[in-house]
């Protein structure tokens, strides 16, 4: 009984090499599925430097041929691109900055201050977070509406600095810091603004760094806001005006309506490739995988 | 002490003056909420029409000619998102709506039940609308119970775009270059067979809703059916829309008409007919120009293009549109300076609608049908006819749901998700519960 067993384990590829063979498995798994992710952007990219009419022709040609940059021209040559570009960093980097202030106060606070009514605020906040932002679009445009900020940069801006989800987080991170470091500051006669700026906000830059990447992206995507807060395209963010520029009925010009899109998205993409490992710790972070 | 008296009368009768001068002089500012795109760097400064064919580049042109003649009422446009309703609601929550807007006729009714428009027919006709001129098929789009809310600009249909070519190899052309078309089912069905059998590709492509609630809602209306009863109920699950779904199913199978009715865009439909994969494409008016283009580049098999009425199949004529209305979402209680106003500008833009037929809509008004301009327009006189045939769905405020319901259950019908007898008892189901809960 024994003999055979031995026979059996030495048929058997040593433990190592069978983690490597299921290693290769994975990753060919993940690189065919990468490629299966990356059919439609490339086929995107492709028909964004295709001439209109070779596009109607034949629309599920993958390589740029003819080539043409003319799709791009057009995007381009619009005298307001720059604007709605500007706009849109003006704004993503504001309510990214704003947000992390706010919220990062207002975490400290839930975390570590001990004041009336904080057993029930807290949980009202976390509230936000199953509230979708649908059911509140109206109530807050109408707040903006009868305030007037409708087609300024703080009806851009504003509603997202708030963000039940980041209070959410930095408490989480926040609660993690020890105690110690904050009374060991505490006695040496630190204030509590001196104790959150000099030891909380260092010791949490991995997660506020995270949180500054989401916001910005998220900020600079958003669609939906912006196109009914402004209509003003001296206040357009690029998601509107480059959607402006491309959507009519009668006119099917797939070539601008990519190269639009890419010239959006392009600022994405290089912020994606150099934060990318802070993106993907983020991910994990936020997600609770470590 | 007189003589400052003096001066203070004098500064306050000069004051009282130029306020009074000022006030007079000061245009009265609209603003236009509208789809179409926004196409200012082209078109920002444009006074001339000429050699203009899309939407945004006409509305915008004559925008900026109504301002450039109308000094005393200038006119603003907000560029929406099609099809408009986003912005449009928003504004009417907030209480700021635009003095104008365009809309499509099918959703009039669900925004002038809740009073958000203004009843027009008296402004249309003070500002010298002659609403009798609009065509028998385009009158209804506007009105909602009786009343003019909105002035239909265009009738946006669906049409049988043909290659002449491949008809020619099935033997369909007559001597005056015209397809031989098809006049009630069984016709139907063999040209089909003749087509495919000389040139082995489908007569008919009809991708999107050209293939489930379009054609469904014309079948209807051809049988001499209608959608909705007397009281303005939904009555989608009735004999004629059976016979409607059943033809559908049967041109399906006979595999003569493919109907991808997941292209949504159509962007499929077009390859296969421009490429030659197919003879025809059921789609819209708007696509005209698209072909007219390719077949001009020369870079395409599609090289002889006609327009054809959408096919008449049943006992009556029949074809499904939609259409872009011009209205005025201030409430009942508008202000009627502002509305004589926006009834003039739009007034301005049915007058130079024979301009907006370069897109490819059908048009709405019996005498630009008539103009010179329009018919010498290429392929116009072909389906110009249509005009007068086209069906709006009931004026009911189910009538915009209707058309993502039809849609999706025609859509498990052709899949086979569902009998068709089941998809019209489900559509109409789906309908009487729209409605209860407006």
């Amino acid at each position: 009984m024994a003999a055979r067993t031995v026979s059996v384990d030495a048929q058997r590829p040593p433990q190592r090499v069978r983690a490597r063979r299921q290693g290769l498995f994975v990753q060919a798994g993940l690189i065919v599925l990468a490629a299966l992710w990356l059919i439609p952007v490339v086929w995107t990219l492709s028909i964004s430097f295709r001439p209109e009419n070779s596009i109607q022709a034949n629309l599920s040609l993958m390589l740029p041929l003819p080539f043409t940059l003319e799709n791009y021209e057009f995007v381009f040559s619009s005298s307001r691109l720059l604007r709605w570009f500007v706009n849109s960093l003006f704004v993503a980097v504001v309510r990214t900055i704003l947000q992390m202030a706010l919220c990062s106060l207002a975490a400290y606070a839930f975390a570590r201050m001990r004041f009336p009514g904080r057993r029930f605020l807290f949980p009202f906040v976390l509230i936000g977070l199953m509230v979708p932002g649908q059911a509140t679009f109206i109530p807050v445009y109408l707040l903006f509406s009868n305030l007037r900020l409708l087609n300024t940069f703080a009806a851009l801006i504003l509603p997202g600095v708030a963000s039940s989800f980041a209070v959410f987080l930095l408490v989480q991170f926040f609660r993690n810091i020890p105690i110690e470091l904050e009374e060991a500051a505490l006695l040496d006669g630190a204030s509590r603004l001196a104790v959150y700026l000099r030891i909380f906000l260092p010791l949490s830059t991995p997660v506020l760094t995270t949180l500054a990447i989401f916001t910005f992206l998220g900020t600079w995507n958003e669609f939906l806001w912006p196109l009914v807060a402004a209509t003003d395209p001296d206040i357009m963010t690029i998601t509107i005006g480059l959607r402006n520029l491309t959507a009519t009925v009668d006119r099917i010009e797939f070539g601008q309506t990519m190269a639009a899109a890419w010239a959006a998205g392009l600022p994405i993409v290089f912020f994606f490739l150099i934060f990318q490992r802070r993106i993907i710790s983020g991910i994990q972070l936020s997600s609770g995988i470590n | 002490m007189r003589h400052k008296s003096l001066i203070l009368t004098l500064v306050f009768l000069t004051s009282l003056t130029l306020g009074g001068l000022t006030s007079a002089q000061e245009p009265m500012t609209l603003t236009v909420m509208r789809f179409f795109g926004d196409c200012q760097d082209e078109y920002g400064d444009s006074v001339d029409l000429t050699g203009i064919t899309g939407e945004c580049g006409i509305i915008t042109t004559l925008t900026n000619m109504w301002n450039e003649q109308n000094p005393d009422i200038q006119v603003e446009t907000i560029v929406a998102e099609w099809p408009g309703t986003t912005q449009l609601n928003a504004a009417i929550a907030a209480g700021t709506p635009p003095d104008i807007t365009v809309l499509h006729g099918r959703r009039i009714p669900i925004y002038a039940s809740r009073g958000a428009l203004t009843p027009m027919t008296a402004a249309f006709t003070e500002a010298g609308i002659d609403l009798a001129d609009l065509t028998a098929g385009a009158a209804d789009y506007g009105v909602y119970e009786g009343e003019y809310y909105g002035l239909p600009y265009d009738l946006a249909a669906t049409i049988w775009h043909i290659n002449l070519d491949l008809w020619a190899d099935a033997g369909l052309v007559d001597e005056n270059g015209a397809p031989v078309l098809p006049g009630n089912r069984e016709e139907f069905l063999a040209t089909g067979r003749q087509i495919y059998e000389a040139t082995g590709v489908p007569f008919a492509d009809m991708p999107g809703q050209a293939a489930t609630v379009r054609p469904l809602t014309a079948f209807i209306y051809q049988q001499g059916g209608s959608l909705a009863d007397e009281e303005g109920n939904p009555t989608v699950n009735t004999e004629e829309a059976l016979n409607a779904l059943n033809f559908l199913l049967e041109i399906q199978a006979s595999g003569y008409v493919t109907t991808p009715y997941s292209d949504i865009s159509g962007a499929i439909g077009i390859e296969k007919f421009s490429g030659g994969e197919s003879a025809g494409v059921i789609d819209g008016t708007w696509r005209i120009n698209v072909f007219d283009g390719m077949v001009a580049g020369g870079e395409v098999a599609l090289k002889n293009y006609y327009v054809a009425n959408f096919p008449q199949i049943f006992d009556e004529p029949g074809t499904f549109a939609g259409s872009h209305n011009w209205l005025v979402p201030l409430g009942p209680d508008a202000d009627p300076e502002r509305v004589a106003a926006a009834a003039q500008f739009i007034k301005w833009l049915s007058d130079n609608s024979v301009v907006w037929a370069r897109v490819g809509h059908g048009m709405t008004r019996t005498s630009v049908l008539a103009s010179e301009e329009f018919l010498n327009l290429p392929h116009r006189s072909e389906y110009a006819a249509m005009s007068e045939t086209v069906r709006s769905v009931p004026r009911e405020i189910w009538g915009n749901a209707f058309w993502g319901i039809v849609h999706e259950e025609v859509e498990a019908a052709l899949l086979g998700v569902k009998t068709p007898e089941v998809a019209l008892a489900d559509a109409q189901t789906r309908l009487e519960e729209f409605e209860l809960f407006q």
